[in-house]
């Protein structure tokens, strides 16, 4: 498989870049920079400047400020500019932009310039099968489903072996069931070619599941860099906190490593700093446990059925609401006495006066 | 708005922002609309002893047929075409999936040639007429064909399909939910469809009988065979018989406005409704099978529209092209064939220049995509809403100005005189047809153009193709069709088209409709067969084609 796709070494860096529409600062000072084959994600709201990053990637927009590189080579920055079609980047539209007026293999074939009629036929044929779509080659995008539109429109953009592919919400046009089973299988195809992949998308689910890591962005800068794990255990703002998962906010003051909040007392990272100071705590749904107690510390007042779980919400005996989320073996119903418990090491603090995680 | 990006320069994708727009657009535009403003503002400027002396003599006699002419097609369109297309699709009955195409081609026969052919069959000198007098003797009861009701009745048999196509289309866009619930809250199929599916259609049938007011009024050669003068007629006879250009100038300027008038009706019929579907999920309408003597009244009923406004104007066509054939006179075929050359060539020319014009601005417009570039494309195409007529004299009135500036110019520097021109010369005609038929081919273009998305563009540069191997590759191949179905619409419209052609030709250049036209007006019948035969074949072919294309969507 490996020698399908380039071997040498591609990174993408962005270093410091911003781009304006006017007035709205769709990127702002953006910096990161992407290992060589990792799968990433770039993860916001709508409207937070991912799809504009990924077209600076591309070459589809031109940086106000700052500099794009991808292997080695500058491809834009203050006196650079490479054009897209000379970047080696793939990419995948939302709506696959596959050319309705050719079949599936003259639309994977269309990158493919320079090489023999023969060698055409085999690499096509090749990654018709990487993809399983071997049997649809002399159809039209119109007679194809959008889950085969979504595979020609990838193996449309893997045929020329580029070292960077970029996905812009590939999945988002698919049902449910069949978006799932391309996730993993686009996540398996690209992997084993060892191609660098950025993927846009809005679904924290999609980016978690999928990616090596994840960046955060909203209003143009990014908020977070880092693995799905670190993203949702140690969110660095309220605003990644809230974005990728369930989260309650727990106001307590910081006094000797210890949060005092209410009820219960949780032991945190002590910085010098926070001593006496009020913070929030962060506490995600499925780091609370409860067991049925007559005499507990809270009451159960909604349960919603999620299927596999379920969420509970929990009102305090000082009032305070907090989510838990547990297995639906065991289903209580709403109005029982419950005891809670919190297990404290993936809670958060942050300081009552900034977003930032303290 | 980098909505939808020119289809001639890919490169302009990455321009900075919104392009500015193109000067040639602009100047387009402007010779098109031209000759309407040329018209319309002699309005501003009334002549008023031509109006005095044409308020003595034609114009009350025109103004009142045009008003009843639009009254009585407009209702005759709307009852039949309306009700054809409640016909078809609400109720199934043997032969309904049949009747649903075939009515919608006597589109193809032209008023006048719908017209000439009815003349000849129940005037008094017809076989109707005729075969009564040898049964009964002298008949007083048979009604004038020759009258107003006559050409009301014959336009609606050639008009009905444009309100029956729109009609049916807005039934059948309905969505079945909206009917489940009405019959749910206790409404009959009757009442269901005068209080529910007539008012959601509506805005469509509104469009559909636009269209055929405006072929209505914009009719001369029908209304002049039945004795029924209009405004349209006026022009042409004003001009055609007294060359006067001034007082057909002001006639024409009264014309636009009842063509502007026709409009407001339909926005008005239209209001502030616009009737989104919710459906897509329950799309169409539940159709009831017909039984008992229903079902073949039905089919009774479609098997009579179909024989009045197809089957006997054909068959009475053909007819007379087999006698002309047989004893077709040495030299005729010479003639016939130079017609034929002469509406090929106009048709081909006419058609060639309008869809590179109109590629020229719906490019520019899209490449723009601004408010005032819309507005532009929207200014550039109200010349089908204008009656030949009306574009023809804006022409004159320009043409000749224009040939007799350069002339003089030309007779200051060299001493030569050249005489006119432009005017009466083939320049001029193909100026009219691309003004009057604009719309045709830029929405056919428009449409190609619209699938040429931004993301096609750059996922062609993304596989690394360059500026022509885009053009020639991707963007070319996308609206070829939009381009040759435009052509084709151009083309067939003009083979037709009467007005613009009998006053803007050059002298003694006859086409094929000219001469149906002049042969009708001399009451020889079997000369104007053939060449009427092949306008009909040659407007069947696209109908057929844009029937299919529609029923593949």
């Amino acid at each position: 498989m490996s020698g399908l796709l380039g071997k040498e070494s591609a990174r993408v860096v962005l270093a410091n870049v911003s781009r304006f529409f006017g007035k709205v600062k769709a990127v702002c000072d953006l910096s990161f920079s992407i290992i060589d084959g990792e799968f990433f994600s770039l993860l916001g709201p709508s409207g937070c400047g991912k799809t504009t990053t990924l077209r600076l990637i591309a070459g589809l927009e031109r940086p106000d400020s700052g500099v794009v590189a991808i292997g080695q080579e500058v491809v834009a920055g203050e006196k650079v500019w490479v054009a897209p079609e000379k970047r080696g980047v793939g990419i995948v539209f939302q709506d696959y932009a596959l050319f309705p007026h050719m079949t599936v293999y003259q639309n994977i074939a269309f990158g493919l310039k320079g090489f023999s009629r023969k060698e055409i036929r085999q690499r096509v044929m090749h990654i018709l099968a990487v993809v399983g779509l071997i049997g649809l080659a002399n159809r039209y995008p119109h007679e194809l489903s959008g889950g085969q539109c979504q595979r020609v429109a990838l193996a449309r953009s893997l045929a020329p072996s580029p070292k960077v592919i970029l996905l812009d919400e590939p999945f988002s046009n698919l049902d449910a069931d069949l978006r799932e089973e391309l996730r993993t299988e686009t996540r398996r195809i690209l992997k084993e070619n060892g191609t660098t992949t950025i993927l846009v998308t809005h679904d924290q689910e999609e980016a978690f599941s999928l990616s090596d890591r994840v960046g955060v962005l909203s209003q143009g800068r990014l908020e977070q860099i880092g693995t799905p794990a670190e993203v949702y255990h140690r969110p660095s703002s309220r605003f990644v906190a809230d974005f990728v998962g369930k989260a309650d906010f727990v106001a307590g003051v910081v006094d000797e490593g210890v949060v005092l909040s209410g009820i219960w007392n949780f032991p945190v990272n002590y910085e010098e700093k926070m001593a006496g100071r009020e913070v929030d705590l962060m506490i995600r749904p499925d780091d609370v446990d409860f067991v049925l107690d007559p005499d507990g510390n809270a009451t159960i007042t909604e349960a919603r059925f999620l299927g596999a779980s379920i969420m509970y919400k929990l009102q305090l005996s000082d009032g305070m609401i907090i989510h838990s989320l547990k297995p639906s073996t065991e289903a209580i119903p709403p109005g029982a006495k419950v005891k809670v418990s919190i297990n404290p090491e993936h809670a958060v603090v942050f300081s009552k006066d900034t977003d930032r995680a303290g | 708005m980098r909505k939808i990006i020119s289809a001639l320069n890919p490169a302009k994708i990455f321009g900075p922002g919104r392009q500015n727009l193109p000067a040639l657009p602009l100047f387009i535009t402007a010779l098109i609309i031209l000759p309407v403003v040329v018209v319309v503002s002699s309005l501003l400027s009334p002549t008023w002893e031509v109006w005095q002396h044409l308020w003595n003599t034609l114009l009350p006699e025109m103004l009142r047929n045009t008003i009843i002419l639009l009254a009585g097609v407009g209702l005759g369109t709307f009852l039949l075409g309306a009700g054809l297309a409640w016909l078809v699709v609400f109720y199934r009955f043997p032969g309904q999936s049949i009747f649903e195409w075939l009515f919608v081609l006597p589109m193809a026969v032209p008023t006048y040639i719908m017209g000439f052919v009815y003349m000849s069959i129940f005037d008094f000198a017809g076989p109707i007429q005729s075969f009564l007098r040898q049964q009964f003797g002298v008949v007083h009861w048979f009604p004038e064909i020759r009258s107003g009701s006559g050409a009301i009745l014959v336009m609606t048999l050639a008009l009905y399909p444009y309100v029956y196509m729109l009609a049916k289309a807005g039934f059948q866009g309905l969505s079945s939910t909206t009917f489940e619930a009405a019959r749910a809250m206790g409404y009959g199929s009757g009442s269901v469809f005068i209080r529910i599916a007539l008012p959601l259609a509506r805005p469509a049938i509104a469009a559909g009988l636009v269209l055929a007011l405006m072929e209505a009024l914009a009719d001369f050669a029908t209304v002049r065979f039945f004795n029924f003068p209009t405004l349209s007629e006026g022009i042409i006879r004003v001009w055609y018989g007294l060359m006067d250009l001034r007082a057909a100038t002001e006639l024409a300027g009264l014309l636009a406005f009842f063509a502007f008038a026709v409009i407001l009706i339909e926005l008005t019929l239209r209001g502030r409704s616009r009737y989104y579907q919710t459906g897509g999920k329950a799309p169409g309408v539940p159709s009831v099978e017909l039984t008992g003597w229903q079902k073949w009244a039905a089919t009774g009923i479609s098997l009579f529209v179909v024989g009045v406004a197809l089957g006997l104007p054909i068959f009475q066509l053909v007819y007379w092209s087999v006698g002309e054939i047989k004893r077709m006179p040495a030299g005729a075929a010479e003639v016939y064939l130079g017609l034929i050359a002469n509406s090929l060539l106009l048709a081909g020319l006419a058609a060639f220049f309008t869809v590179i014009t109109a590629l020229i601005l719906a490019s520019g417009v899209r490449m723009n995509g601004g408010t005032t570039a819309r507005m532009l494309g929207r200014l550039a195409t109200t010349g089908y809403a204008i009656p030949g007529a009306v574009i023809a004299v804006g022409i004159l009135v320009t043409v000749t100005s224009f040939d007799h500036k350069l002339g003089d110019l030309l007779a200051e520097w060299r001493g030569i005189s050249t005489g006119l021109i432009l005017t009466g010369s083939l320049v001029g005609l193909i100026y009219g047809y691309v003004a009057r038929f604009m719309a045709v081919a830029y929405n056919s273009v428009d449409a190609g153009l619209e699938k040429i998305t931004p993301n096609i563009t750059m996922s062609a540069r993304m596989l690394r193709a360059g500026s022509w191997r885009i053009l020639w590759r991707i963007h070319l191949p996308l609206i070829a069709p939009g381009i040759f179905a435009g052509a084709a619409l151009v083309f067939v419209d003009v083979m037709k088209e009467l007005p613009i052609t009998v006053m803007l030709r050059p002298f003694g250049y006859d086409t094929l409709a000219v001469w149906v036209w002049q042969m009708a007006a001399e009451s020889m019948w079997s000369g104007a067969a053939i060449p009427a035969v092949i306008i009909v074949l040659a407007g069947i072919v696209p109908i057929i084609f844009l029937t299919r294309a529609a029923a593949r969507k």
